[in-house]
């Protein structure tokens, strides 16, 4: 059934527009700009920031086009000077709010309020900056939150909500709320980055360490490797101002080389080592036990969900470890020796999507003999920001390939990025193994939003399995496991919005029409390729056939466990 | 079709009497029309405009007929739970008589938690909800969707004491008019609804022997009026603050804008900021008119809310009738 049509009038031209959508959403279907810095389409319109503003014939005062249903006859003017009168008096008063650093900070070329500072021509300093004196606060190694630099504007404090646990609340101080961590010890932070994603100013920031990257760079003894994830090649041009979802692997390698990297592999033939080892566990669990229940760990935030939420289900995630953890262990040890260099000297760089992949390669009990498997984590933002700074341009750049022997993947490596990848990649090697065809058709749930549910066929036996996205929808997932055990058998949750390509270190706008368009590109890419299972990548099985041919050697490289975790 | 009580109260063009002076036929009859296994009726007694007691006077005098129109509001729309949303110095002082009122219904009370901005509509919703107090986008409208995304009918006390009224068909179209300041005999009193305020001040004795102005309709939310500007009847809440024109106008701008950024809910830019950076100047003692007036009138076409909006246009009207013309 079609949807109810309405006509309206925006600035003298008439539109044809569904019925309840938003002044905002015409105007955006119809190229109509209208400023904005609080709305975003993940979120529900808060009309706080008061730059959206139209007249309405009719109305006195101006109203949000962001929050203000349309409806059929309505005359909208989105210009004037009254209207643009009204945008730069608040965005001046937003800038009071908004200490301003731009000079190092990462947002800087992405940056909304600068973006419309400029094209309204504001005044910045017309008021004194009433945050300056306030403190930041780092969220564990993840995530760096400036208060001096929030607009109150609560689209941290909702998304948080809506993708992870809630973390960040709105305080009553004097005669002003802030945004501040929860200070209940029954809630933790995810480090998922949601916060940063969709924060309109860069008050959130991911904890980058661009110092001691560039030290390394610039020492000549130390070997530095950079990895990047699946998600980073279809997401990173838009950086660039390339909004289409192309794969830029060879041009992420280029650049990486130019600011200084001996090497580039690629995360996704880590991905290629997690899907084998995973689905090994898959089929022992399936041999072994009448109900069993699978949990994915790729996700570093739904790994500290569990261990500090759901400690009962902590023996359930599979101990396989994440790509770029087997990746970066695999250069120190397996490739370390055949270049016969000190592992000592390796200096393992990785790209990725997520802030809480800051926090994975600090996790103890990844190390091996004593050494770190990845030494630092940078986000698709911070490596933009550091080509912008060294003037490489990812678009004018002759492509390179990334080394060997870990440079290339299946494509079941690469669809890593996306929500769903993880468990088809497993599913495609489990059917592989076992000689099977197993049929998935997976259907949105229609009781839980974020999850997709499908019943598949192993072993003419019947086993339910789920995808989910966010925590929400997590949350709801586990509590009917613990009520129906046996319910589900292989459930793989990643906290970010569309998976990986969704996470809080990606390029914003963060927006489902976005990641939309970097899963097409991930899914592309695997289409494109000859291979599309993990473990029958030839590198995979050479090293599991030379190097990962015992339990010490697959345990240290490939396998973790998991712990309860109290804060 | 209205048909029973609500064909009667519109028959009376009925407005309410909370200031927003909407028709009280539309809004019980829309919410009526709702279809929902569950809603909410709201006596609101929150009455938050300081000085202003005129809500205090019907609770005190007339509750037990507003507690017969509440529970013929059930009758008339029986899925409703109804619910007393009060002051607590009001439920504090009148307890007994409340509880003895209820007494046997379904009533429930809610006590407001002090603020200037919880009695606002969307404001109970979310606080009843157990949200920050802050206003929510309109339309929806809380008679379509309010309280959990329940329809809930929300109105002033005196407008359930009209109904009354109406159903005993005693109905004059009268309202209850809070009057204060440096006057001989403050207190509520009861004229027509466009009875004049020079009129009022007349006729209950009230009219100043020294150069005075009003602030009519509201303390933090009305407007003022000079002695040449009374010929009209009070827009908004049914209050009349008189003034004398000795009142120190810089000193009255700096304790309305003070009032206004303790009491404001922040959410949005206009009104947060707008009303921070005035303090802020006053409180630096001097004035930029350029600035003190952009940030005013940008509160009144561009505030989220009518607080927002009035608040502006009151700080405007004190600056411009008060500050400089003393």
């Amino acid at each position: 059934m079609s949807k109810e049509k309405i006509k309206i009038k925006i600035n003298n031209q008439e539109i044809i527009a569904e019925k309840g959508q938003t002044i905002l959403e015409i105007a955006m279907q119809n190229g109509i700009k209208i400023p904005y810095l609080c709305y975003h389409p993940d979120l529900k319109p808060k009309a706080s920031c008061r730059l959206c503003l139209v007249k309405i014939k009719g109305y006195n005062e101006l109203k949000t086009s962001c929050s203000t249903i349309a409806e059929d006859g309505m005359e909208i003017i989105t210009e004037s000077p009254e209207i643009k009168k009204a945008r730069k008096t608040n965005l001046e008063l937003l800038f009071g709010e908004h200490s301003k650093e731009c000079s190092d900070c990462v947002y800087e070329h992405n940056c909304q309020l600068l973006q419309l500072a400029k094209k309204l021509n504001i005044q910045q300093n017309k008021y004194l900056k009433r945050k300056s004196y306030l403190p930041s606060k780092n969220f564990g190694p993840a995530i760096h939150f400036q208060k001096s630099k929030c607009i109150d504007c609560q689209n941290c404090v909702e998304a948080c909500k809506k993708y992870a646990t809630g973390y960040l609340e709105v305080k009553e101080k004097g005669p002003f709320f802030r945004i501040e961590p929860s200070k209940d010890k029954g809630k933790i932070c995810l480090y998922c980055g949601q916060c940063l994603a969709h924060c309109p100013v860069g008050a959130f920031e991911a904890a980058g360490e661009f110092e001691e990257v560039n030290q390394n760079l610039a020492n000549k003894n130390k070997i530095v490797v950079f990895q990047f994830a699946p998600s980073i090649r279809t997401s990173i041009g838009e950086e660039f101002g390339l909004f289409t979802g192309e794969d830029l692997s060879e041009r992420i390698v280029a650049g990486l080389k130019k600011i200084g990297a001996d090497y580039v592999f690629d995360t996704c033939v880590g991905a290629d080592f997690t899907t084998s080892v995973e689905a090994k566990h898959c089929i022992e669990k399936l041999e072994a036990e009448k109900n069993p229940l699978v949990l994915t760990s790729c996700c570093p935030s739904w790994v500290r969900y569990v261990e500090f939420y759901y400690p009962e289900f902590i023996k359930n995630l599979a101990t396989v470890r994440s790509p770029q953890i087997i990746l970066g262990g695999l250069v120190k040890t397996y490739w370390a020796a055949k270049m016969k260099i000190d592992p000592k000297n390796i200096y393992i760089i990785s790209i990725m999507p997520c802030t809480a992949k800051k926090y994975e390669i600090t996790r103890e009990e990844l190390s091996i003999n004593s050494i770190k498997p990845v030494d630092q984590v940078i986000t698709t933002r911070e490596i933009a920001y550091l080509f912008h700074k060294k003037n490489i341009h990812l678009l004018e750049i002759d492509p390179e390939k990334p080394d060997n022997p870990l440079g290339i993947s299946s494509g079941a490596g690469v669809i890593y990025g996306a929500s769903g990848g993880v468990m088809t990649s497993a599913l495609r090697t489990v059917a592989d193994r076992l000689k099977q065809k197993i049929k998935i058709n997976f259907v949105a749930s229609k009781e839980i939003p974020g999850v997709k549910e499908a019943k598949i066929k192993i072993n003419n036996k019947k086993y339910r399995v789920a995808i989910v996205v966010g925590i929400a929808g997590a949350k709801k997932i586990m509590q009917k496991q613990k009520k129906n055990p046996g319910y589900y058998n292989f459930i793989e949750v990643m906290v970010c919005p569309g998976g990986c390509i969704g996470g809080g270190g990606q390029p914003v706008p963060n927006t489902k029409e976005m990641r939309d368009i970097r899963t097409k590109g991930l899914f592309k890419i695997d289409e494109g390729k000859n291979l599309h299972l993990a473990h029958e990548n030839p590198i995979v099985k050479t090293i599991f056939k030379e190097y990962l041919n015992n339990e010490e050697n697959l345990n240290r490289i490939c396998k973790t466990k998991f712990s309860q975790k109290f804060e | 079709m209205t048909t029973g009580i609500i064909k009667k109260i519109e028959d009376a063009k009925l407005l309410g009497k909370s200031g927003s002076c909407f028709s009280t036929a539309k809004k019980w009859q829309v919410f009526k029309e709702q279809k929902s296994a569950k809603k909410y009726i709201i006596c609101n007694i929150a009455e938050g405009e300081p000085e202003i007691e005129k809500d205090r006077y019907v609770l005190k005098n007339y509750f037990d007929k507003v507690v017969e129109i509440i529970l013929l509001a059930i009758q008339e729309i029986p899925e409703s739970a109804p619910i007393i949303y009060i002051k607590k110095e009001y439920y504090d002082e009148f307890k007994e008589q409340i509880q003895k009122a209820i007494k046997n219904t379904l009533i429930k009370i809610e006590i407001k938690k002090q603020g200037y901005i919880n009695g606002e509509e969307t404001v109970i919703c979310n606080i009843l909800e157990g949200k920050r107090a802050e206003p929510r986008t309109k339309p929806p409208y809380p008679v379509e969707s309010g309280i959990n995304g329940y329809p809930t009918l929300i109105n002033n006390i005196e407008t359930f004491y009209r109904v009354w009224e109406i159903a005993h068909n005693q109905f004059e179209d009268k309202r209850f008019i809070s009057i204060s300041g440096i006057i001989p005999k403050k207190g509520i009193c009861e004229f027509s609804v466009d009875e004049s305020i020079k009129s009022i001040l007349e006729k209950s004795d009230n009219l100043p022997k020294e150069k005075f102005f009003v602030i009519a309709g509201g303390l933090l939310s009305g407007e003022i009026l000079l002695p040449n500007e009374l010929d009209q009847p009070i827009k908004g809440a049914g209050s009349i603050v008189v003034f004398s024109t000795k009142t120190n106008g810089f000193e009255m701008l700096k304790k309305w804008s003070n009032i206004y950024n303790r009491e404001n809910c922040d959410k949005c830019v206009s009104c947060r900021e707008g009303i921070y950076r005035i303090v802020e100047m006053l409180e630096s003692r001097k004035i930029n008119e350029e600035i003190f007036l952009e940030i005013v009138r940008n509160m009144q076409i561009s505030s989220f809310c009518q607080l927002g909006r009035r608040a502006g246009y009151l700080l405007e009207q004190i600056y411009q009738k008060v500050y400089k013309n003393v």
